[in-house]
């Protein structure tokens, strides 16, 4: 965001009055053509992989023309989405204090170390009207009491009031919502340290009515080089800005500014799913509301540090997200208009992608050098050079709709967490509306039930590296067997490669997540005062 | 925003140069196993062709050979470097790349010329023509298609031979060689009409005699394979040689042109004396001609298996059934026997065994036989005895329709071998199934008479009504038939059939008493009654004649008649156990106890007598006793049997009776519990249990008897409602008492069950209707002084002071005042009639009778007439007594009001309010007033308000107080 920023403005023939948005029109104009031109590119290579799979093996070739389908589809669907992006300023649209706000920050299990740095942080929270700071303990710890009372913050626990401590974060909203009258609310994570302006900075958008939050963007601290992509530009710095565009921007749960009546309007935070933050949004967008997104970070806090973690955070993204497309069908969601519809869509399909495809592309070669048979009846080279042109078209077309945020590393941790992502899409299957999966939250200090935390991080990603290897390894058995064709082999070689990088993202993460930075560590983070 | 650190980017950086160096292996390893493997195998066949055109055939060869090594499936490659092998004279490494281009492509035409062209050269015919068989003729040569014909034809590939010949035929269409070749492929394959074409174009075109006479036999043998016999005979007989005498002879006979024939085997007997086989077809013409005899003995001559059959055939025909069995054995043994064959093996038998034992034992016969194995029989009488030899021919039977082979012959011979074995139910199932039973008599006679043999009554009765329709003059269908009827339970079709048996037989005695009893059993009983009375007047001492006529008054309910029957029986006749038991019975019937005891008594001294018909009538004369009214003799005859442990309801319910008619409530109701455990109660003895447990004070089983009659809707009857109403109401049911009373009452409104109907309904709150109840019943002028008093105290209650003021003064009338002063003082208050009141009281409490209550009465009567003084009076001087009770403080407190001592009257009206004894409201309500009257306005609108929570009603006038 920042480089895109620094970019010098090209006024030429722009006359548009929105922010940025001449500065970046020369980028807008480059995705849109290799957008456009992968799609055309993409049809004909649909066109010819249909005329040329092997219908021999007819179940592996629908599979792939399938496969190639939906990846078709998705990225029909992302350049609809990124279509045109609407940027901010970092100073965002001032105030008048006409609002009273209530600060809301939810606690259950996090180390009293990190919450007392929030609070903190929270209690310098500037703003010229009426504000009121409360946490939310669902824990109803004595020593969070104390701490709450000290720092000037209202103490509200469910736990303490002789409440069902039931739906998790939403419940506790919820809980909170009732016991506070703001017009607006803002959530914090128990782990977001929030800058003194950030009300300032956001309030301003809630002038206009309809607007039923704003989302600021999110920022983490990572080790070096955030090998799990916490940070994850791609959606802080160009999906949330395509959405924003739409008026549609997705709550991300911390440093969000809800407006009360919006949130009565719907019966407060939704709670069927355990992403309250994804789902309240939906709903919002669906009974007509909109939102806005911040693209500037006004907070910082916590991500995920090991590979256990990322599969906790991400598994309960994805399941949460298939619950709703499973449960609650964007399309056949009453309310939503179709850009709406697309791209929540389109978060749906990425997942099932990543689930089920990337791996299914990475397991052909395989099968290819232990069969020795292929998928497609033509020439390997013919394939090789059509294929060669979709792929780079589409790699142009994302680095230009992505511009300089790491999309290749966003499709790696995309590609590399499928076993998590298949997981959870298979699970979405067996939890309804009305039946809730079990829960864990992000860097608690509670036991968790959930396996994958407690996992080596060998064992958690052995499917990864089953495939990595295999796809390392298996052309030579097969050459040296005679298993395979070689021109066959030396075709999927290709393909293997693709694989091995894919998966070699999440495998090295996993294995090696690096050192700190000192300016990123959280020890000394949260030490400040 | 994008930050890579350093770290991060030399990751990458290692990571990617990591994959560039694996796929460089990987690709440099592949190529390395096989160098250019990106050429496949059509660029190499180009680079053949091209290195062909420049004749560096080497180099060709090496390119095409790689080109099969990138594709070994295309086997235009293997043709390819077939050729050059050949080019280069390497015939074997040809000959391997051409098989090996069939492998792939048989039908490829050049791989499979190829391959022959150096098969033929190398002299390997037989598998070049398996190679050229496979070509399509088309691109063969006429020298190589003849030379093709000739090896297929050779190797047996005469269908495609053929095909070549007719190729070559097209061009040249008077060969006599392709004729030949293509005639002789087409009689090996059995193309008679394409080889009667060739042979006789052969015939007509070729000089050689040799080969018109080898056409000749060729044309012959075709001829006769399609059946042109007579063409073929013809065509010899024109060319009439020593040679083809024996054809002609041959021919001639497969013409039957045995007249013929004849002289041309005698002619070729005579040149060969011992040729068994003219000497058999001699023999046939023989028997052809009629001559069986000769033919037999010239078979017998030359005993060989191929005049076996001829000769069994004959020693069939000639009646030598033991020599027809033993030839026929023979030639089921062999294997071209037939199912036929088999069938006269087992005739031969069945006859040969016949014969035998005619021999031992002669067969009565009667009818005429429509086969001579068929010992036809019209009835069961008539049938034979078994025969010893029928095993042998039952094996063969048996065998014969195991295999469903069976004619319709030889299931009819066995059928009638089953009738003489007395195995009538196979019999029957195996004529039922005869394809022509109903349209060949003795088929239909068999059938029916195994049906009646076998039991079978509704198969046997339409096969019998047939048979007797073919043969009418036969009675013994006709019995059986009337049987089979009878048997069916169709009295009345059985009694029509002996009609018409008696039409043939008028004095039939034995179908006359049939009929009778027929007749009675179809309904016709007049006609019945006046046959068994005729029988009767002829046989007058014929019991079984009394015993049916009984039977049939008795059936038509003519009880009287019946006992004139049995009883006008001779002696003789009445000797019989039986009739005196029916005779019995009888009179029980017409009720005529008395003469029942005595029959009864009479059958029980006789012996001999089943014991459960001796029980039967022991319990009958009991039943006699008991209806008689002879108690102790129905006890005495029950112990006798043993009534009360029996486990026969009938006897059970007998004893019951019994033991409830001698006032015997106990054992009445051990008797019915042991009934009921035997089986479930009916209505009536439901009710009689439930009667009895009452009388013996079980009221909690009567009541839940009844309500289970209840229920079940069988309690109709005003006394078992009545019942059920008295128990009810002693459970305290009041409400449903009521409604026993109400449905028990109907018509009778007066009286006792008025009464009891007016306790329910006061008891179950319904006031009116027990008003009314308790007015009916004293419209019965009731004189029972406790009913009138219970009455009285009723209107009392309900306010009808003036009538039970009435009633106390009948009730004092009849019985005195004594023990009801108290009640007639409190009647009198109630009534408001306080001087009475006060009277009955003083009465009261000088009799000592009420004790504190009559005090209380007299202060209350002194009270309410306004004699506060003497009221006041009397409560200070039994204060004591009277303060001991609510009731008393009560009246206390209000004396107190009355007298002005409302601080008094607060302070008991304030206790009892707060003990909650009695009506809290009320005493709250007086509380207030007295402090109303106090002035204590506070504690009154505390008192007054509470009273109204209690439910009171507060008057204005004491809130204005």
């Amino acid at each position: 965001m920042l480089k895109i920023l620094k970019r010098k403005k090209n006024t030429g023939s722009c006359s548009s009055k929105r922010f940025f948005d001449c500065e970046d029109k020369p980028r807008r104009i480059k995705a849109r053509f290799f957008s456009f031109l992968t799609i055309i590119i993409g049809l004909f290579y649909l066109y010819w992989v249909y005329a040329a799979v092997n219908r021999e093996h007819a179940i592996a070739a629908t599979l792939f023309l399938l496969a190639e389908i939906a990846c078709w589809g998705l990225f029909c669907f992302a350049t609809i989405g990124l279509w045109r992006l609407r940027f901010k300023s970092p100073e965002g649209l001032p105030g008048d204090g006409s609002f009273s706000v209530d600060i809301f920050i939810p606690t259950y299990s996090e180390p009293l170390q990190y919450l007392t740095t929030t609070l903190r942080a929270a209690s310098r929270i500037e703003y010229a009207g009426a504000i009121e700071r409360y946490v939310l303990d669902d824990a109803g710890r004595s020593e969070v009491e104390t701490l709450a009372m000290s720092l000037g913050f209202h103490y509200l626990s469910r736990p303490k009031s002789k409440q069902p401590n039931a739906n998790a974060k939403a419940g506790n909203l919820n809980f909170g919502l009732r016991q506070t009258h703001g017009d607006l609310v803002l959530v914090l994570d128990a782990d977001q340290i929030a800058q003194p302006n950030m009300l300032n900075a956001l309030i301003g958008y809630m002038r206009f009515e309809k607007v039923a939050f704003v989302q600021s963007k999110q920022s983490y601290l990572t080790q070096e080089g955030d090998p799990f992509y916490n940070k994850s530009q791609v959606f802080y710095d160009i999906v949330q800005l395509g959405m924003d565009n739409n008026d549609m921007a997705i709550s991300s749960g911390t440093g969000v500014l809800y407006r009360r009546e919006a949130l009565e309007s719907i019966g407060g935070f939704v709670e069927w799913n355990i992403v309250e933050d994804l789902t309240t949004s939906y709903t919002l967008h669906a009974h007509g509301w909109k939102s806005f997104y911040f693209p500037h970070a006004l907070s910082r806090g916590l991500a995920p540090t090991s590979i256990g973690g990322v599969y906790q955070q991400r598994g309960q993204w994805a399941l949460d997200t298939m619950r709703i497309f499973i449960w609650d069908n964007p399309f056949f969601k009453k309310g939503l208009n179709l850009l709406a519809r697309i791209q929540y869509s389109t978060v749906a399909l990425s997942y099932i992608c990543s689930a089920f495809l990337f791996p299914f592309f990475y397991l052909i070669p395989i099968w290819s050098y232990v069969t020795g048979y292929t998928i497609l009846t033509r020439p390997e080279g013919e394939f090789l050079v059509i294929r060669a042109i979709y792929f780079i078209a589409m790699i142009i077309a994302t680095h230009y709709l992505c511009y300089k945020q790491q999309p290749g590393k966003q499709f790696r941790m995309l590609a590399g967490l499928f076993p998590i992502y298949m997981s959870g899409i298979v699970r979405a299957f067996f939890y309804p509306i009305g039946k809730k999966p079990g829960y864990c939250p992000n860097n608690a200090t509670l036991g968790c039930s959930l396996a994958s935390k407690s996992k080596q991080p060998l064992m958690a990603i052995l499917p990864q590296v089953v495939i990595l290897l295999l796809n390392l390894i298996m052309p030579f058995i097969s050459l040296f067997f005679g298993l395979c064709e070689p021109r066959i082999i030396a075709a999927n070689i290709l393909i293997s490669a693709i694989a091995i990088w894919s998966m070699s993202q999440v495998v090295w993460a996993a294995l090696f997540p690096g050192d700190w930075e000192p300016e990123e560590d959280p020890d000394n983070v949260y030490s400040l005062d | 925003m994008s930050i890579l650190s350093i770290k991060s980017k030399r990751r990458t950086l290692i990571l990617a140069g990591f994959i560039a160096f694996w796929v460089i292996a990987a690709l440099w390893t592949v190529n390395k196993f096989n160098p250019e493997f990106w050429k496949d195998g059509y660029s190499y066949y180009k680079d053949a062709q091209a290195f062909l055109e420049k004749n560096d055939l080497e180099a060709a060869r090496n390119s095409i050979r790689k080109a099969r090594t990138r594709d070994a499936k295309t086997s235009g490659y293997l043709v390819f470097e077939g050729s050059i092998c050949e080019k280069l004279g390497l015939p074997d490494e040809a000959a391997q790349a051409y098989s090996q281009a069939l492998a792939l492509a048989p039908n490829d035409p050049e791989a499979g010329l190829g391959l022959a062209r150096i098969l033929l050269a190398q002299g390997k015919t037989q598998e070049a023509a398996t190679i050229l068989s496979q070509l399509a003729a088309t691109d063969l040569d006429t020298s190589i298609l003849e030379r093709r014909a000739g090896i297929l034809a050779q190797y047996g590939e005469h269908v495609r031979a053929m095909a070549d010949y007719e190729r070559l035929l097209a061009g040249d269409p008077d060969n006599a060689g392709y004729l030949r070749g293509y005639s002789a492929s087409a009689m090996a394959v059995k193309d008679w009409n394409s080889a009667q074409k060739t042979l006789s174009k052969l015939l007509s075109v070729s000089p050689d005699a040799a080969l018109s006479d080898w056409a000749r036999g060729q044309l012959v043998i075709a001829l006769r394979a399609v059946g042109k016999t007579a063409e073929a005979y013809a065509l010899l007989t024109a060319a009439p040689q020593a040679t083809n005498a024996t054809m002609r002879a041959q021919l001639a006979m497969e013409l039957e042109l045995f007249s013929e024939a004849m002289p041309l085997l005698e002619q070729l007997i005579k040149t060969d004396p011992g040729n068994a086989d003219v000497a058999n077809q001699l023999g046939t013409a023989l028997r052809a001609l009629g001559r069986l005899d000769e033919a037999y003995t010239l078979f017998s001559a030359f005993p060989d298996a191929g005049n076996l059959r001829p000769r069994a055939e004959l020693a069939l025909q000639l009646e030598k059934f033991d020599e027809a069995a033993k030839l026929y054995l023979q030639l089921t043994r062999t294997e071209s026997a037939a199912v036929l064959d088999r069938e006269k093996l087992a005739y031969a038998l069945d006859r040969a065994a016949q014969n035998n034992n005619q021999a031992l034992a002669p067969v009565v016969s009667s009818s005429t036989a429509v086969a001579p194995a068929a010992p036809v029989a019209t009835a069961a009488g008539t049938i034979p005895d078994p025969l010893p030899g029928d095993a042998a021919a039952e094996k063969e039977y048996k065998a014969l329709i195991a295999s469903e082979q069976a004619s319709e012959e030889t299931k009819l011979r066995y059928s009638w071998l089953l009738m003489r074995a007395k195995r009538y139910a196979e019999a029957y199932d195996l004529a039922r199934n005869l394809q022509h039973l109903t349209e060949r008599p003795e088929e239909l006679e068999l059938a029916a008479n195994a049906a009646f043999l076998a039991g079978k009554y509704a198969e046997a009765a339409p096969l019998l009504e047939s048979a007797a329709t073919r043969q009418p003059q036969n009675t013994i269908f006709l019995r059986n038939l009337a049987d089979a009827y009878d048997a069916l339970k169709q009295p009345s079709q059985a009694a029509r059939t002996l009609d018409r048996l008696l039409e043939l037989e008028p004095r039939n005695r034995e179908a006359r008493l049939k009929l009778a009893g027929l007749l009675a059993r179809a309904g016709d009983k007049r006609r019945a009654e006046d046959l068994y009375r005729r029988l009767l007047d002829d046989e007058p001492e014929n019991t079984r004649l009394v015993d049916e006529l009984a039977t049939l008054y008795e059936a038509q309910g003519r009880h009287t008649a019946a006992i004139a029957v049995l009883s006008k029986a001779p002696p003789s006749v009445l000797a019989d156990p039986n009739l005196i038991f029916r005779l019995a019975r009888l009179y029980t019937w017409i009720k005529d106890y008395p003469a029942a005891i005595r029959w009864y008594t009479r059958f029980l001294a006789a012996t001999g007598i089943p014991a459960a018909q001796r029980a039967q009538a022991g319990m009958a004369l009991a039943g006699a006793y008991l209806e008689t009214g002879d108690l102790a003799a129905a006890q005495k005859q029950l112990q006798t049997l043993r009534a009360a442990v029996s486990t026969s309801p009938e006897l059970l319910l007998l004893a019951a009776r019994t033991a409830m008619e001698s006032k015997q409530p106990q054992q009445a109701v051990t008797i019915l519990e042991r009934l009921a455990s035997l089986r479930p109660l009916n209505a009536q003895e439901t009710q009689w249990l439930a009667g009895q447990y009452r009388l013996i004070g079980n009221k909690h089983k009567a009541l839940a008897l009844y309500e289970k009659a209840m229920t079940a809707g069988w309690l109709t009857a005003a006394n078992s409602l009545e019942a059920l109403g008295d128990l009810r109401f002693d459970a305290g049911q009041f409400t449903a008492a009521l409604t026993a009373f109400q449905q028990a009452e109907k018509d009778n409104t007066v009286g006792r069950l008025a009464l009891k109907l007016a306790r329910a309904a006061d008891k179950a709150g319904n006031k009116a209707l027990a008003k009314a109840a308790y007015d009916r019943f004293l419209a019965g002028n009731p004189d029972d002084p406790e009913l009138l008093l219970e009455t009285a105290r009723y209107g009392i209650n309900s306010g009808n002071y003036a009538q039970a003021l009435n009633l106390y003064e009948k009730v004092v009338a009849q019985k005195g005042s004594k023990g009801l002063l108290l009640e007639l003082a409190q009647a009198n208050l109630a009534a408001k009639r306080f001087a009475m009141a006060e009277s009955w009281a003083q009465q009261a409490v000088q009799a000592g009778e009420g004790g504190f209550k009559a005090t209380l009465a007299l202060v209350q009567a002194l009270h309410l007439q306004g004699k506060i003084s003497e009221a006041d009076k009397l409560l200070r001087e039994n204060k004591q007594a009277i303060m001991a009770h609510p009731e008393g403080r009560q009246w206390l407190g209000y004396v107190a009001v009355a007298r002005d001592r409302q601080l008094e009257a607060y302070d008991i009206f304030n206790d009892l309010a707060k003990t909650d004894e009695g009506d809290p409201g009320k005493m709250w309500l007086w509380r207030g007033i007295a402090a109303t009257r106090r002035g204590d306005y506070a504690r009154a609108r505390e008192s007054f308000d509470k009273a109204r929570q209690y439910g009171a009603s507060v008057p204005q006038t004491a809130i204005d107080q």
